[in-house]
């Protein structure tokens, strides 16, 4: 009897234990202080960060010195910094990036805008997590052209970095594996939240007509039967994050030659489809989509409103989207296109590109 | 003794397993339901992006399938009903666990019913942005203003004028309520839930249903389906495309 009740207890606890949100994890060094991060409630909670990385003010300091610090490269030239400019949203103007020696990536650098909400990295989606992705540029040969061997020897030496490294994780050892979480933890306070859109959506401001119109322009699949209106954007755009994390392929040629998904699925029927990042701060991080062929964004527009290209696997939302009866194309007017445009402006945060947090603490 | 350990040990792994749903019961043991998903389209097993055929013999070759179960409850022979709290369910093709519903803490009794929305319920619905299942990233929610789409079906279809099709259904207001109940006999009269073994129940989802009762729905005509008449139309219809097929 007296074993069944201690059981129960022991059983009580543990649902208890079990039952805990574990959505933010605690620090695993007592040297190190936990940050709060400020999350916007509009975003919602689907994140994940990972149980044996939680956030702490040691992490994230160390992981926005590395961050721009240009000797993770082989020749001390480049740093994440380089091809991610907060000013920029942190991307780097460029249509393909120039790396440690000069030469030019495959592809467009991605704005480092919410990342904490995404759950798969770069244009094609191959890193699962920040600390995944962190460590790809670093070792590769055209972006920093380091290897992890040199890497650890190389921050080793450098006076500065050991305390932090302990300080942060416990061991003055460098291990790549804590540079890429010291990365992937600046990274995660890459928040923004205070553009004129979300305090439209905080009731903090109220819009204007055109606003409004803007807004529910953007966010809505096109249905001529039913007299709606959309510029169908949100279909992979979508919620406040304004993306959903969702790869396609938006006909931008018939025949792709970036693989895209495929590259990791090895589907053919995911050749071609890419990630539809936030548009979020879209205003600073022209050229545009994953090989900055469009300089403009109304470059864009006319892309998808009248040059799609039916490519194999050219997402079914955008086949079907016409605001005329079976239409072949979008056929936004004039003064569509002019709102759509006004949406894109009011996705720009100035907080968020000139907040000190962010910025280079190399340059005091 | 023994006895005592292991059935300890299994009640452990079933407190962890229990995480997201319920207010626990810590007075009586608790049962485990599994509801398990199954999708077809006339009579084959349905995938996405393979081409199959709907019953006017329309190309279906889908690339996105997602609804809403929602609000289950079960039925005990004696006749009450037991309300499975907060119980939102994202069904989604590309994601295999998605299609296995773990019920857990439910009282041992002998139930007789169980019954589900399909799609969220419109308290829900209108109640602003929500977590797990109901968080706007799964994108099953348009904009504050429209709410949740209960049932997402997209794809290529040669019958189409486009080559694809695209259903969202959705809407809570009549006459273009879209938010359908449906209420299962269990197959064997009665299932007998204990602490000690998980019950499952089969469902098989014959997709095919969309496009034949009580409506005729030919993707030649019906492509582009964004809530309203043609969104009723399929919720009538998709309805019954429900059945257990089986209980372990």
């Amino acid at each position: 009897m007296q074993l069944k009740k201690l059981i129960g207890f022991v059983l009580l606890g543990i649902g208890f234990y079990a039952c805990q949100e574990n959505n933010l994890p605690k620090p695993t060094q007592p040297t190190s202080t936990p940050f709060s991060l400020q999350l916007p409630a509009h975003f919602g909670k689907k994140f994940t960060i990972p149980p044996d990385n939680a956030l702490t003010e040691e992490g994230i300091a160390l992981g926005r010195m590395l961050f721009y610090d240009v000797r993770l490269s082989r020749n001390n030239s480049t740093s994440c910094a380089s091809c991610h400019e907060q000013k920029r949203a942190f991307s780097d103007g460029l249509a393909f990036s120039v790396g440690f020696r000069g030469k030019t990536t495959s592809r467009s650098a991605m704005a480092l805008v919410n990342l904490l909400w995404v759950d798969k990295f770069f244009w094609d989606g191959r890193a699962n997590s920040l600390e995944e992705q962190a460590l790809h540029p670093i070792v590769d040969s055209i972006e920093m052209g380091m290897t992890l061997k040199d890497l650890e020897q190389k921050l080793q030496q450098i006076p500065e970095y050991p305390p932090l490294f302990l300080k942060a994780f416990g061991a003055e050892n460098i291990t790549a594996e804590n540079i890429a979480k010291a990365i992937a933890q600046f990274e995660r306070t890459l928040i923004s939240s205070n553009s004129k859109y979300d305090k439209i959506v905080r009731n903090e401001i109220q819009p204007t007509a055109q606003e409004l119109r803007a807004i529910q322009l953007f966010f809505t699949h096109p249905l001529p039967e039913a007299n709606l209106r959309g510029a169908n954007c949100g279909d992979c755009h979508g919620s406040h994050l304004i993306t959903l994390n969702t790869f396609h392929d938006n006909g931008l040629d018939l025949n792709p030659t970036d693989i895209g998904l495929a590259n990791v699925t090895k589907q053919p029927f995911d050749l071609g489809k890419r990630r539809a990042p936030t548009l979020r701060n879209i205003a600073l991080t022209a050229p545009y989509m994953h090989d900055g062929r469009f300089k403009t964004l109304r470059e864009v527009l006319d892309h998808y409103n009248e040059h799609i290209q039916l490519s194999p696997n050219i997402d079914p939302l955008i086949l079907n989207a016409s605001n005329e009866p079976n239409g072949k194309t979008l056929q936004l007017t004039e003064q569509e296109k002019e709102d759509i445009l006004l949406f894109l402006q009011m996705l720009t945060d100035e907080e968020f590109i000139n907040n000190p947090a962010f910025a280079n603490p190399f340059q005091k | 003794m023994l006895k005592l350990i292991c059935g300890t040990f299994l009640i452990v792994i079933l407190f962890f397993l229990g995480c997201k749903s319920i207010n626990s019961n810590f007075d009586t043991l608790s049962s485990t339901l599994e509801l398990h998903f199954s999708h077809r389209l006339e009579g084959q097993p349905f995938a996405l992006n393979q081409s199959l055929q709907n019953v006017w013999g329309e190309e279906v070759r889908g690339t996105l399938l997602k609804y809403y179960i929602s609000n289950i409850r079960l039925k005990t022979l004696s006749g009450k009903d037991y309300v499975i709290p907060e119980s939102y369910y994202l069904i989604d093709e590309s994601q295999s666990e998605s299609k296995k519903i773990v019920l857990n803490n439910l009282p041992p009794d002998d139930y007789s019913e169980i019954s589900f929305t399909i799609g969220v319920d419109s308290l829900r619905n209108v109640s602003g942005l929500q977590t797990g299942a109901l968080d706007p990233l799964n994108a099953m929610f348009w904009t504050w203003a429209t709410g949740y789409i209960f049932l997402r079906f997209e794809g290529y279809s040669s019958a189409s004028p486009s080559g694809a099709f695209v259903y969202h259904v959705a809407g809570i207001v009549p006459p273009n309520n879209c938010i359908r109940q449906k209420t299962f006999a269990m197959p064997t009269h009665h299932i007998t839930l204990t602490a000690i073994k998980p019950k499952k129940l089969f469902f098989e989802v014959e997709l095919g249903e969309m496009f034949k009762n009580p409506s005729q729905v030919r993707i030649s005509q019906i492509n582009n389906v964004m809530g309203g008449a043609n969104a009723t139309i399929l919720a009538n219809n998709y309805v019954d495309m429900f059945s257990i097929v089986k209980v372990e």
